[in-house]
């Protein structure tokens, strides 16, 4: 089943553009195949005696430190890393956009198959896929989409299996309402699938329908705002999985932008993540960016989370970047975030409160070279990290470059004993003639771990190659203006 | 005084006295006519068809005219054939300014520094513009006046027409974007130099343009068009902030406007992805035709090094504007969690954990929690399927009593592991320890007024307090 999916799909790809007749009445698109490769260790339940683990209770270590999980009377077990092993999925993606001829029609497809192990994403047992499916009716101030279309708006990405209407007959104005079947954000397919079924133990056990309104409103072209209300309702009326509401706006003043935007849970009367950005510019090659943040974690009302009472926390960040010359650019910034009190009654655990990141980069281009240099750090809540990473290329012409590059990351892991360090480097390269663009990517990485004696270091390979075909043009343009679209 | 001295002497003045002579000859004919002053009461005299504009009867003397003094005995003879025919493009009815106009020949053709009937000249425009008003000759003169098109005038030669003098006006800044108008309401001075291969130097578009189709062709203008450096002066309106907002609706009224400086690569700079529908109303660059401005590589300001990461404000605002360049799957080249994975850093996947924690990024907006990081943390040696094992949270032998605070301050992260029964084992008022995960803030009736259904996870009835 899966080797046929994959036929038809490389089949259409192959036929389609010949089926077309040469009118150029239009068809735009391209086809994408990308092999992935990656090693990983899976775990592996292991039991020892009770009588090697120190200590009472079901919890107790190990001589070597190792914490295991007693019950008494029987073997104490833990999870370690088993053998390294590998998978390999396949992606083929064809997406298209067909001009019948009609005025005002066309139509847009976005297919995906797959093939792999169902260890890692994408999840084989989802071998095929329909991302896109719609029809556009596209007239001067209005437009009917319907079909199975994507929203990209304030509140993120939302799939649907519906109709939207646009009203755009007023200058700086525009209207859309939508309605539809919800699937499943990023995992495209409706909330009763499969994927979600075999991910979760209480998964959602009816289907919605997903239905807005959105607004935006041009001022000039110095403030723009929009306004984006929308609810998921069971279909059985039972209740909603979400309703959610976005404000976004922005002011763009002489030197000086500020951009705001909000996402507010109307089930739970909080904000999900509210930003001021204010960016200066200070001279030509100047620019600072101060940015305030209240970040609280969205759940959708089909899982518990959202009753648990998460808490957010207030985030401060500034940066800056300077062009020094026409080659080098330096990025700096950092932020520092608070968290609410979480209001807990049991804290043996000291658990801290706040978190910071500083991150700078370097960036340097010149007559086809390429060199970058960057390093993170984060501390506080959550994890340790410091990370830094060196890349290096040279663009041989405008559609081929060639590089390499070099990671190290230690970090400690959170609530966790020990840490790990991380090394690894690849080389990656992307060439492409007229339509055809091939890139991939190769990569060994050395993970080790300190003070975790049954985790022993090892070798992961990564590696994808991914070749990408763009086909078709535009009606009533020569297939040349769509030359330099593959290398995109 | 040697020979010697006086030969060279002699030949220096002589020399001088014939460049004298050419000079005199480039103002005046070559007839001698001061000479003969007295000698001839009339113009009419040796010019007898010119009243009537009888070209064959403009110089009616002869050589036997001219011997009847020129005998060889009492004047020494000559040879005089009157003066070469030239090519040249003037449009001049001497029987007009005579008959009608009223002219006598010493209006036009006595030199006004002198007295003498017989002092001619032949006259410069100057002279015309005692009566055709203008000020100056190229610029503001009626040229079809005097002039005929450059395409009638067969017998002018192209190194004639290439060395044609350049008016005034045409080294005036504003001219190249002014010159259309003047063509369209002046078309006939356009046409004295000009044909279209001298417009088709720069104008991408000359084929449609009425005025350069007016001028007529004519080969023997190439190389006066070799000459010309192709230049497209930036309009005023091009210089305003607005103008990257407002030229789609610019080029949507008068592409024809575009097409003088644009060819289709012009646009497709920035709208490489999606090409605007009225890009086919512009002419395609070829080999051998000016290539138009250059746009190459030209990106909206703003779409810097750093618009990679704060693109999601203006292009949910803007979402219309980006669809002008970018098609619609443009946003799943990233925002597609299995089709992008050089979105991220290298060695993402060892040093994602902190970035999840700080949610700089929605990764909601690309990854499902439940299917794509559960997947993976189970797989990878991070998670086990047994929420009461070690073999994670291992830092701490309590952390089964007290992850309250941590769970709270990073739910999101909790959810990427764990399944929703793994935390109703305890956390539920139907089994378990029912330990109340709610905190002070939990507003039970909101939460109920939208899915009860919820609450029937945890609670046998409707929690909500009426």
């Amino acid at each position: 089943m899966k080797r046929s999916i994959s036929t038809v799909i490389l089949l259409a790809a192959v036929l389609l553009p010949g089926a077309i007749p040469a009118q150029a009445r239009g068809v735009r698109g391209d086809f994408r195949t990308a092999v992935s490769w990656i090693e990983y260790r899976p775990l592996v339940r292991e039991t020892v005696p009770e009588s090697l683990a120190v200590g009472d209770g079901t919890t107790r270590v190990l001589p070597d430190g190792t914490v295991v999980v007693c019950v008494p009377g029987e073997d104490c077990y833990y999870y370690r890393p088993g053998e390294v092993t590998d998978t390999t999925p396949v992606v083929h993606d064809l997406r298209f956009t067909t001009w019948p001829g009609w005025r005002g029609v066309s139509a847009r497809v976005h297919m995906r198959a797959r093939t792999g192990g169902d260890l890692f994403w994408p999840r084989s047992s989802q071998e095929f896929l329909a991302l896109n499916a719609y029809v556009d009716f596209d007239r001067p101030d209005w437009r009917v989409r319907a079909g199975r279309q994507d929203r990209h708006g304030g509140l993120g990405t939302y799939y649907l299996d519906g109709a939207a209407v646009q009203w755009r007959g007023l200058d700086g104005v525009r209207l859309d309402a939508f309605a539809g079947r919800s699937l499943a954000r990023t995992v495209i397919e409706p909330r009763t699938g499969s994927l979600l079924a075999e991910s979760d133990n209480l998964p959602p056990d009816k289907a919605a329908v997903l239905w807005g309104l959105e607004g935006r409103f041009r001022a000039s072209s110095r403030f723009t705002a929009a306004l984006l209300y929308q609810r998921e309702i069971r279909t059985d009326r039972g209740g909603l999985y979400s309703e959610r509401v976005a404000l976004d706006a922005a002011l763009a003043l002489p030197k000086t932008t500020l951009e705001f935007s909000s996402d507010y849970d109307v089930a739970t009367a909080a904000f999900n993540d509210a930003r001021l950005n204010i960016r200066r510019t200070i001279t030509s090659r100047v620019d600072v960016t101060a940015r305030g943040r209240h970040y609280r974690p969205f759940f959708e009302l089909w899982t518990i989370w959202g009753a648990f009472s998460p808490v957010g926390f207030t985030e401060g960040r500034l940066s800056a970047s300077w062009s020094c010359t026409d080659d080098l650019r330096l990025e700096a910034g950092g932020s520092y975030r608070n968290y609410e009190d979480t209001s807990t009654e049991s804290e043996f655990i000291p658990i801290e409160g706040d978190g910071w990141h500083a991150n700078a980069r370097a960036a340097w281009v010149r007559e086809g070279w390429t060199a970058t240099v960057g390093a993170d750090v984060h501390r506080g809540f959550g994890a340790y990290t410091s990370s830094i990473d060196v890349s290096g290329g040279r663009n041989l012409d405008p559609r081929t470059y060639i590089g390499i590059y070099g990671v190290g990351t230690q970090q400690f892991a959170e609530f966790r004993f020990g840490d790990g360090v991380t090394r690894g480097a690849g080389i990656e390269a992307r060439t492409g003639r007229g339509r055809v663009t091939v890139d991939g990517s190769l990569g060994m990485y050395r993970h080790t771990f300190d003070n975790r004696p049954r985790d022993s270091d090892y070798s992961q390979g990564r590696g994808r190659v991914g070749l990408t075909v763009v086909f078709g043009g535009e009606p009533g343009l020569p297939k040349s203006v769509y030359g330099k679209a593959a290398g995109s | 005084m040697s020979l010697r001295t006086v030969r060279s002497m002699m030949f220096l003045a002589v020399a001088a006295l014939g460049w004298l002579a050419l000079k005199a000859s480039a103002d005046r004919p070559t007839f001698p006519h001061e000479t003969h002053d007295g000698l001839f009461p009339t113009c009419n005299a040796c010019h007898e068809g010119v009243p009537e504009q009888d070209a064959a009867r403009l110089y009616t003397v002869t050589p036997d005219d001219c011997a009847a003094c020129h005998d060889g005995d009492t004047i020494d003879r000559v040879q005089w054939s009157g003066p070469a025919s030239r090519a040249r493009n003037l449009n001049f009815d001497h029987a007009l300014h005579v008959t009608e106009v009223g002219a006598e020949c010493a209006d036009c053709h006595q030199d006004s520094d002198s007295d003498s009937r017989m002092a001619v000249i032949r006259p410069g425009p100057d002279t015309c513009f005692n009566c055709h008003e203008a000020t100056s000759h190229m610029v503001d003169g009626d040229c079809a006046t005097c002039h005929n098109a450059l395409t009638e005038v067969k017998a002018l030669t192209a190194e004639t027409i290439a060395a044609y003098p350049r008016p005034e006006d045409h080294d005036d800044a504003a001219f190249l974007l002014q010159h259309a108008g003047m063509a369209r309401s002046a078309l006939d001075r356009c046409a004295v130099c000009h044909a279209q291969e001298t417009c088709r130097a720069c104008h991408l578009n000359a084929s449609s343009v009425d005025a350069v189709q007016g001028l007529g062709s004519d080969d023997r203008v190439l190389r006066q068009a070799s000459e010309i450096e192709p230049r497209w002066p930036k309009p005023a309106s091009h210089e305003s902030d607005a103008w990257l907002d407002r030229h789609g609706i610019a080029a949507k009224e008068s592409i024809e406007n575009c097409a003088n400086c644009h060819v289709q690569n012009s646009c497709t700079g920035c709208h490489g992805d999606l090409p605007p529908p009225g890009l086919k109303f512009l002419p395609v660059s070829k080999t051998g035709m000016p290539s138009g401005v250059e746009l190459t590589g030209l990106r909206p300001p703003g779409h810097d090094a750093g618009f990679y990461f704060r693109h999601g404000v203006p292009a949910t605002l803007n979402g219309q504007t980006c669809m002008s360049c970018h098609d619609p799957g443009t946003c799943k080249n990233c925002h597609d969690g299995q089709s992008k994975p050089g979105f991220h850093a290298p060695d993402y996947i060892f040093r994602h954990r902190a970035e999840a924690y700080a949610r700089d990024l929605d990764c909601a907006n690309c990854h499902s929690t439940e299917t794509f990081c559960r997947a993976c943390h189970e797989n990878s040696g991070v998670s086990s399927p047994d929420p009461r094992s070690a073999s994670y949270h291992d830092a701490n032998p309590l952390w089964l009593l007290s992850h309250g605070n941590a769970a709270r301050q990073g739910l999101d992260n909790c959810a990427s592991c764990h399944q929703q029964n793994d935390c109703l084992r305890c956390h539920s008022a139907k089994t378990g320890w029912r330990i109340n995960p709610h905190g002070p803030d939990f507003d039970p009736e909101r939460l109920g007024d939208r899915s009860l259904l919820l609450c029937s996870r945890c609670h046998f009835s409707d929690p909500r307090p009426r």
